[in-house]
Order: structure tokens, then sequence, then C-alpha cells
């Protein structure tokens, strides 16, 4: 363990050394040799323009796995220390200062909201996977609507069947009212993302209060619903980090091709404006 | 009394026991057939009164057996395949070809055809829309059985063997019973070498039974096995490379054959599993128990073992040992070198599922052993001791955990897992995709699957060491592949009967409805739809190999052999 951890490490203080030396010397070089080459933003832009290229190729990369073109792993690793470095360059490019003109603008907006739930998504992929191995219940995220109808089912079939053959009225009572609609949908979405536990905690006052009321068998009855409640709860934690994993990426990818296409136009308007541009 | 006989009615509805013989090998065997071959030999000379009355000989040759016709070129068994008869010439004769092997093309096996760079391109726009379209030009025929006969010819058949070295069985030879009894593939191939030849097709159940009552027969069997693979087995082996003819002779002779477990086990392993009970051994047959005499080494052939020893109340698994594995040398190698340590066997052995050894009494072994090889290996061959709790606390030896999860799901039979680092899986279904988009959009496994710790073991083909799901196939397609060993399918010959599914004991093999481009179904002329068994091929056909591994951008897939535990702890212990 202790080998694979350190191997890990060092693998990482490898990329980010090598990230944080280009990303140093680029402000270098704009702090001391750009103020003499005053086209420096044509360069910038160019090599920002390659850089957004490549990162986009990563997407079309993952749908092609039957080419011979290096493994997805080594791709993303790359994806991810080549974006750490489009920040730099495009801080440099814009020289440290939020663009004027409207086109411009969005392209600023754009590129940032790609660039920060890139971060916020290589988070997500490096810290949700190991949660959802943690809590359990892993269920495929299509077969979620179904686990969830069968945990339902389940539910008022136990409901309706009563503990001695006849639904007792103050449990039929209790489920209408505190879990009937708990069991229909996704429920407390936000809270399984911060990892509270404060809908398990009321879920289980609330039975435990029942249990007063309760005779032996209607015990056993909420003790079985108890279980049923719970496995509903790992299902939403399932849905809501499995949720998490996906919808970033549906920020990530439609901007960037955006990107792409708004930084073509701003390369033809700078160009036809730009009089003797080299 | 009558009032109980009314309940027991109402809770019991009578029905005919299910009995062994449901259906014959060959529906038109006969009485006339039967009365026919108890003239020729080895019947003739058989005691029916050794047989039981619930398996008698004429019952047996009766469901148990097929006459089948060849022609002069035409292919009756071929090397490495699997096979679960054996057969006995009747009339005529056939050829074992030794070497050289004969073209695999020539075999109606080929190379897996691997896709061009423009076909490989091509899946991105020609996968069809429809799930399951059967489209019978777009997959490799040409690695099985001919579809139209079920057989294979060699055309201008003298002319294919006359470079090779033959071997010529006559009437009253016996092949491929090795094979059918120890479920190892072919170890050559057999041609009809004269018109008409006739031979007489045993399954292997059918086989057993007379083997067990016919002790004849059983020597002559046992004489064949000795003389032909046990000796090819035991020269392999370092402890017994030394030898010289004649030694080998002796060896043989003193060696046991031993098989232990269910021939077809999936059945009774999902059974098991069913009930919750596949974890438990109490189940699997014990071969060695821990604390008795060791009075030899017992060398696994074929199948898998549970070696295992006492701990707390229960039995801790410490390993599990395939083909090529010695079990008790430790001990002897041990007692060799201090005459004052006992002899007895620190683990237990068990069969898991089914299992064929050759037991080497010590008396053989001191004889016959290399000894100095032998006090070499001591203490390289120990077993790992797992730990208890957690695998990371050792960089060497797997989990208690893992080896029992790996032993309970009978993991250890396949070769290409696919095993999944649940902590580096972000669920995004990559590898499903790239499955569908190199498999005509269709993906051939399911990403799911037994979990310990953070390890999956998907619902994937495993290309198992083996594989009981081509037992049974009545048509050959599927079949492993003559150059990687895949096991695959071929949909053109599949005729969607299911015995490949209902045998796999791993749930891989899926039924599908097949349908035209259109999306039709397609349905046979009572209406009934056509279905085939579909599973994953390893991307045989892609020169990338596993799109699966390929497109996994997190590292978290891997497809392992598991047949030993340590690719598998290297793995989990990666980077």
């Amino acid at each position: 363990m202790a080998k694979k951890k350190i191997e890990i490490v060092r693998r990482r203080i490898v990329g980010l050394l090598l990230t944080t030396l280009l990303v140093v010397a680029l402000f270098v070089a704009y702090a001391n040799t750009f103020p003499h080459y005053p086209r420096h933003p044509y360069l910038t832009g160019w090599l920002l323009f390659g850089v957004m290229l490549f990162l986009t190729f990563f997407n079309l990369r993952k749908k092609i796995p039957f080419l011979r073109f290096g493994s997805s792993t080594f791709w993303l690793q790359l994806h991810v220390y080549v974006g750490l470095i489009s920040g730099a360059i495009f801080l440099v490019h814009s020289g440290f200062s939020w663009p004027h003109g409207w086109l411009n603008q969005i392209i600023a907006t754009c590129f940032t909201i790609v660039f920060v739930t890139g971060i916020i998504g290589l988070w997500i992929s490096r810290e949700f996977p190991k949660r959802l191995t943690v809590a359990g219940f892993e269920t495929p995220f299509e077969r979620i609507p179904h686990v969830r109808n069968h945990l339902r089912k389940e539910a008022e079939a136990l409901i309706l069947t009563g503990a001695d053959g006849q639904t007792s009225p103050v449990i039929a009572d209790f489920y209408t009212k505190k879990l009937g609609l708990f069991f229909t949908r996704h429920e407390n979405f936000l809270s399984h993302l911060q990892r509270s536990r404060t809908a398990q905690a009321s879920h289980q006052s609330q039975f435990d209060e029942m249990m007063r009321y309760a005779k032996k068998n209607e015990q056993d009855l909420l003790n079985k619903l108890a279980d049923l409640v719970e496995q509903k709860h790992l299902l939403d934690y399932q849905y809501a980090l499995q949720v998490s994993l996906r919808v970033w990426l549906f920020a990530h990818i439609p901007l960037s091709y955006s990107l792409l296409i708004l930084s073509v136009m701003h390369i033809i308007v700078v160009y036809s404006f730009s009089g003797s541009a080299p | 009394m009558a009032k109980s006989d009314t309940n027991l009615s109402t809770l019991v509805r009578q029905a005919e026991r299910p009995h062994r013989w449901e259906q014959q090998l060959d529906a038109n065997m006969t009485e006339e057939i039967v009365d026919m071959l108890l003239g020729y030999e080895p019947f003739a000379s058989m005691d029916p009164s050794r047989f039981p009355s619930g398996t008698p000989l004429r019952e047996i040759l009766r469901f148990d057996t097929a006459v089948r016709t060849f022609d002069t070129g035409e292919i009756v068994i071929r090397k490495d395949d699997y096979g679960t008869s054996a057969y006995l010439v009747l009339d005529g004769e056939v050829d074992v070809v030794i070497r050289p092997e004969i073209d695999p093309r020539l075999l109606g096996r080929a190379p897996s055809v691997k896709k061009g760079f423009i076909a490989r391109f091509a899946q991105l726009w020609n996968n069809n829309r429809e799930p399951e379209v059967w489209n019978k030009k777009s997959r490799r025929s040409n690695d099985s059985y001919n579809t139209e006969s079920g057989s294979v010819y060699l055309q201008d058949y003298p002319r294919v063997v006359s470079g090779s070295q033959t071997a010529t069985l006559g009437a009253g030879s016996m092949f491929g019973e090795i094979s059918a009894l120890s479920r190892m593939p072919r170890t050559a191939t057999v041609v009809a070498s004269s018109p008409n030849t006739r031979l007489l097709e045993f399954s292997w159940e059918g086989l057993r039974d007379i083997m067990k009552y016919d002790p004849a027969l059983k020597a002559r069997i046992d004489k064949i096995y000795r003389e032909n693979s046990l000796k090819s087995f035991l020269s392999n082996h370092p402890l017994f490379s030394h030898l010289d003819e004649h030694s080998y002779r002796e060896l043989c002779d003193a060696a046991q054959l031993e098989t232990f477990g269910d021939y077809n086990w999936s059945g009774a392993y999902k059974r098991l599993a069913k009930d919750g009970n596949a974890s438990t051994s109490a189940h699997e047959p014990i071969i060695v128990k821990e604390g008795d005499y060791l009075n030899g080494i017992h060398m696994i052939r074929a199948g898998f073992c549970r070696v295992s020893h006492k701990y707390g109340g229960g039995e801790r698994t410490l390993n599990y040992i395939g083909a090529g594995s010695v079990f008790g040398f430790e001990e002897i190698a041990q007692h060799w070198k201090n005459t004052e340590q006992s002899l007895q066997s620190t683990h237990t052995l068990r069969s898991l599922g089914y299992a064929h050894l050759i037991f080497i009494p010590t008396a053989a072994l001191e004889k016959f052993a290399n000894r100095k090889w032998a006090e070499q290996q001591l203490g390289k061959v120990s077993l790992p001791e797992p730990t208890i709790a957690d695998s990371d606390e050792t960089d060497e030896a797997p989990s208690a955990g893992l080896m029992e999860f790996m032993a309970e799901h009978r993991f250890l039979n396949g070769t290409k897992s696919m095993v999944i680092d649940m902590d580096r899986c972000t669920r995004c279904d990559d590898c499903v995709r790239a499955c569908a988009s190199t498999h005509d959009g269709n993906p051939r496994f399911l990403r799911h699957g037994p979990i310990i710790d953070n390890l999956m073991i998907a619902n994937a083909c495993m290309h198992c060491i083996d594989p009981v799901c081509m037992i049974g196939c009545p048509t050959g397609a599927i079949h492993r592949t003559s150059f990687g060993g895949e096991v695959v399918i071929n949909p053109d010959t599949c005729i969607g009967c299911g015995a490949c599914a209902a045998n796999c004991p791993y749930d891989s093999i899926r039924m599908v409805e097949v349908r035209s481009k259109k999306g039709q179904f397609l349905v046979d002329e009572d209406f009934q739809p056509i279905l085939k068994a579909t599973k994953c091929d390893f991307c045989v056909e892609q020169t990338s190999g596993p799109a699966c591994v390929n497109a996994c951008p997190h590292d978290a897939l891997s497809r392992t052999n598991l047949t030993r535990i340590t690719p598998l702890t290297q793995w989990l212990k990666r980077k």
C-alpha cells in the first residue's frame, strides 16, 4: 500500500512540477520579454487556440477506442495538465484583465466556465467514486428508477399486508404522510452531496416514535420498513453522486465546442480589423 | 387417515419423476442396432450381469451412443477442440494426424479476421441503428465447422496428409476418450481415411458408466492414458523430467488417476449459489484432509482445487490451485530433509467444481523424483498466508476475504476477467459505449457484478480456462479461437438453443432476439423468435485489443488472468 501511494504521489508531483514550471516560464516571459514584443497577443492567441484544439480532441479520442492512439488514461492526464496550462495562457493572452467587447466577453465567460467545470469535474471524478464504493448498494445509473420502483412496491406490499393480515391504520397513515412521496421520487440531493445524515436521522426518529405505538408484530413490520427506507436513502445517495459525476460534462463538453467556434470568429474578427497583422 | 390423504392431495400433484435418459444421443438408435453393437468387441466380451438394473448395458448403448458414418477426408475431431464424446471404430479406418499439424484453414479454421484501418473507422457510422441486427456476412464464419452439414471435409485428402505423420486406427480402436473424460482439448485431429467409415460415438456419461462396470474397458482406457497422456504430462514436470523410458513406464504404472466433482459442475454450482451455499466448502469433495497422513503428492491435471486450513470454528481459504499445481510436495520434501518431521498434511485440499488429478504415491516419489530439484524448491512453493483484515496491510499476500470471494464465485476460472477498481471508476460507461461501438452497436457485457472492497468482477465473459459453456453446444458455434484461445460464438452456426447460456456459471452469455436491418424481429415458421447467444469476444476483430480497456480514462478497468491470484493483487497494487 505504501509503495502504491508513493508511486501515485510521485507521478502527481512530477506532473504538477512540470506544469508549474511551464506556467512560471510563461509568466516570466510575459513580464520580461513580451513588453518588447507588442504583437505577443497573436503568438499567445494561436498557442491558446492550438491548446484548445488539443483539449477538445480528448473527447474525440474517447469515441475511437478501436484505434491505437495511446491509452485513454494517458490522454486524460495530458488533458488535465494541458488544461491547467491553458488557464495561464488565457491570462497572458488577455493581459490579466477582463476583455472588452461583447464577443470577447462571451469567449472569456465560456473559457472560465469550461476551465472551472473542468477543475470541478476532476475533483468529482477523483472523490465521488470512493464515496460511492464506501456507501455500498452499488446500482447502475439506468437501473436506479427500476430499483426505486421495486423498493416502493415492497414497502406498499408491507403496509397493505399488515402485521397479521390486516393493515394497521396508524402505520398506513404514517406511510402515507411521511414515506409515500419519499419512495416515489429522488430526495435529499444536496444533503447527500454534503454527506449530511439529517434526512436519515429524521426518518430514524420518526420510526422510534412509531415503535412506541406499535404492537410486537407491528414492530417487526416497522423494522422491515425501516430497512427499506435505509436502502432508499442509499439509492438516493447513489443517484445524487452518479448524477453529479455526469452532469458537469453537460456544461464542460458543449461549451468547449462553443468556445472553439467563438474562437474562430474571434480570429476572423481580429484579422479583419488588425490591418497589418503578421 | 382419509383426512390427511385429502390434505396431502391439495399440497402435492403427481408428476413423472425425471430420469437420466430423457433424450437419446441419437434418436435413430434402435434395438436392432443395439443387438448389432453387442456383437462387436468390446461389448461382446462384456458381462451384462455386472451392470446394475438401473443402468443396464443395453440401455447405455441405446441412449448414450450413436452410430456415425464418415466419408474419406471427413474430419471426426479437430485438435484443440473441446469435445464430450469418445469414438470406437466399428468399420473402416481413421487417421490420427500426429505431425506436422494440418493447416488450420483446411480444418475450417483461420486466424480471426481483423478489421482493416478503413473498416475500423467505418464503425463510427456503419453500425446498425437497430439493436441485435443479424447480418450473416458480418462476422467471422471461417473459424468453425461448415454450417451446411455440421462437418468439415478435407478436399484431396491423400495430398493434404501426404507430408504428415499419421497413425491409422482400424476396427476395434478407440480414440477421444481422454479428452472426453478429463475435459481437456483434443490433442490431435482425426480424419476418416476410408469410405463409409462407421464409428460408434459415446457420450462421456455412457463411457464413464461402461468403464465403471466393465473392468476390462477401464483397464484398456487406463493403459492408453498411461502410455500416451500420462507420460507426456509427467515428463514435462521438473520433478520427473530426468527419467529414462523404463523409469517412466514404472512411474506411470504406479500413478493413480483421480476425478472429483461433477463433470458439468456449473449446474450444481448455480443451485448452491441460488441457495446461498456457494461460500461454504462443505459441498466440495475432500481430496486430502488436514491432519491426514500424506502418502503421496497430488498433481492437478485439469480443474481447480481449494486449499484451506482450520481457523477457529471454520476453515480459511489460503489459495486455489489449478492445472500444473502440485499438492503435498512441500511436506514430503521437508520430510526428506528432516525425517523426524511428521508427514501430516498441513492443509485441506478440496475439488472446486471438477478436478482431474494424478496421485503419485510416496514410494514412487522417493524412487523417481529429482530430489536435488525438490530440495531447491523448498520454501519457494509455500502458500502465502492471507491477511485477515485488509490486503493493504502487506504487499505480498491477498486478503483472506478476497480469497474466499474468488473461491465462492469460482472466478478462478477466468483468464481474461473484467476487473474494475470502483475507487477509480466514475460510472461514466465509456467502456460500455466502446464495447457497443465495436460490436455493431450492441454492448457485450454488463458493468455490474459482485463487489468486494473496491473490486468489481463485471459480468463479462472471462474466457475461462475450463469453458463449461462449450459443453453441449450442438453445432460447435461456441468455440475457442485457434490462435488467441478466446471463447467466441459464431452467430451463423448458433441455433439459439441456450445450452451455453445455461451452462455458464457466471451468467455472462445472453440470449438475444435478433432483428432485421429494419428492426423487425426475425421469427421461424412457427413465429417463434430466432435467438442467438451473445457475449464478450475480447474484441478479436480489433487490432487494438479490448475496446473496454482502451476506453477507460481513469485506468479503472483491466482484463486480468484470475487463474492465479498474483496478477490481480499486482493490478490492485499498481501505480
